[in-house]
């Protein structure tokens, strides 16, 4: 074999090698056809150096099946635009594809992340049940009856509710309710290992679960008692409302009678006074000889004068007493009014039916709404963040 | 390898952006102005390592359950180290 044997045998090879790269697409044929042709001549060169005909022949049985293989794969790759393992990468180096996958992860890993935890919470709280009685509060002049109301007693006090409210929740009306309800000690065993609780303690504890408010444009007060045991709850706010009740009726009772008293040892001093006139009276007439039964006013004028003044002094006296004990009785009816003018308990506390915390559908709406903002930003962040990473490798590509 | 395979690669390869033609060239006389020269991009080397130590890996687990001694001593029949 020689070396123009070896010519004809590579330029033939190397011709029937150009002819078959038509069958590979056209774009990528202009792109690496010169290319491709000469590596094929510098293996043919290559092959025939080193085993001459059979060198070629072996040649020819490997690049033949690779054509086929390699053009019939550009063909699939252009005609349906497979994505093979370097189109994947080149996808998710692209600066321009959002990621997608980024932002549905991140969502979906804080979305169940808040909404789990609200609904794990909303489920471990332990329940609270309220118990409501409601009070008609009337001021002290307004408890009193109609005629006796005057402009002055029934004018309005801004301060009237704040000054009830502190009037509920102070010591005075709970400390009554502790005792009645035995508080100190049940609430002793259960918050402090069997250790009874001091008033003062347990009067906080009560304040803080006790809720006031006014039913606007009503005199209507409602009382408000949380706690997890449904019945205590319900027993507190009655107990409440009874106590501010009675005290209400002591105070005022208190305040009539601080009233009474001068007012009954003014009627004391007139019957002393009513009966110095009698007495006065009974020792003109003896003195005098007025006969009895009494002469006509005309003639007790004339001949009786000094007797007649004392009796018209001891009727004016006397009349004066009947005022005065009038007086004291209408100011001892007050007294004795009964207590539901003052307050007026109009709805009794009963157990709650379900608890009022926690609010289980709320919270896990919220934990809904909640959740989906929150991972919406994040996961917008998150993709952002991604978007802008990406960008900046694919410049350093293109840099490099 | 055929230049069908060859050039396949590179097409897939630059438009991964994985390598990309070069401009610098050796010095004239080791040169062919016909060649074409490639160099890996960042994220190609990053890709390469990537791979490589996927491969290291891999290794690690197939020495880790005697695959390779097995795979090795049937290959050479007993007859190598």
């Amino acid at each position: 074999v020689t070396t123009r044997d070896e010519s004809k045998a590579v330029v033939r090879s190397q011709k029937l090698f150009q002819r078959l790269l038509a069958a590979y697409p056209k774009v990528h044929r202009e792109k690496y056809g010169p290319e491709m042709a000469q590596l094929f001549r510098d293996q043919s060169r290559d092959a025939w150096r080193e085993a001459r005909l059979r060198g070629l022949v072996m040649l020819w049985l490997r690049v033949l099946p690779d054509l086929v293989k390699t053009s019939l794969l550009e063909h699939l790759s252009s005609l349906k635009g497979k994505k093979s393992m370097f189109d994947r990468i080149s996808e998710i180096l692209r600066p321009r594809s959002v990621p997608v996958r980024v932002f549905r992860g991140v969502f979906l890993a804080v979305f169940l992340l808040v909404f789990g935890g609200a609904t794990v919470i909303t489920f471990i709280l332990p329940e609270t049940y309220a118990s409501t009685t409601r009070i008609k509060l009337q001021t002290d002049a307004e408890a009193v009856a109609g005629p006796r109301r005057t402009a002055a007693s029934t004018a309005y006090d801004p301060y009237f509710l704040q000054t009830q409210f502190e009037v509920i929740q102070s010591e005075k009306v709970l400390g009554k309710v502790i005792e009645q309800l035995n508080l100190n000690v049940v609430w002793g065993r259960k918050y402090q290992n069997g250790q009874n609780l001091k008033t003062i303690e347990t009067v906080a504890l009560l304040k803080g679960r006790m809720a006031l408010r006014p039913v606007r444009n009503t005199s209507f007060v409602e009382i408000r008692v949380f706690g997890e045991d449904k019945d205590e709850a319900a027993k507190i706010a009655n107990a409440i409302a009874e106590s501010y009740r009675d005290q209400r009726q002591e105070q005022r009772r208190a305040a009539l009678m601080s009233g009474i008293k001068p007012l009954e040892e003014r009627v004391d001093a007139q019957e002393k006074r009513v009966a110095a006139a009698w007495e006065n009276l009974n020792r003109l007439r003896k003195e005098g000889n007025v006969p009895d039964p009494e002469p006509a006013v005309e003639e007790l004028h004339s001949r009786y004068p000094a007797y007649l003044a004392a009796k018209q002094e001891l009727e004016a006296e006397a009349k004066l007493r009947t005022t005065l004990e009038k007086k004291v009785a209408v100011e001892k009816i007050d007294v004795d009014l009964p207590p539901s003018l003052l307050v007026e308990i109009t709805d009794q506390a009963v157990p709650g039916l379900r608890p009022v915390r926690p609010n289980k559908p709320l919270n896990l709406v919220l934990g809904v709404l909640i959740g989906g903002v929150l991972a919406l930003g994040l996961a917008t962040v998150a993709a952002a963040i991604t978007y802008i990473v990406r960008k900046k490798l694919h410049r350093q590509t293109a840099v490099n | 390898m055929g230049p069908g395979t060859l050039y396949g690669t590179i097409k897939r390869l630059i438009e991964a952006q994985l390598i990309e033609e070069s401009d610098d060239r050796p010095d004239p006389h080791l040169d062919d102005e016909r060649r074409r020269y490639y160099r890996l991009t960042g994220v190609g080397q990053r890709v390469v390592k990537a791979e490589a130590q996927r491969y290291a890996e891999m290794v690690a687990v197939a020495r880790g359950k005697k695959l390779i001694g097995k795979l090795a001593s049937a290959i050479c029949g007993g007859g190598c180290q």
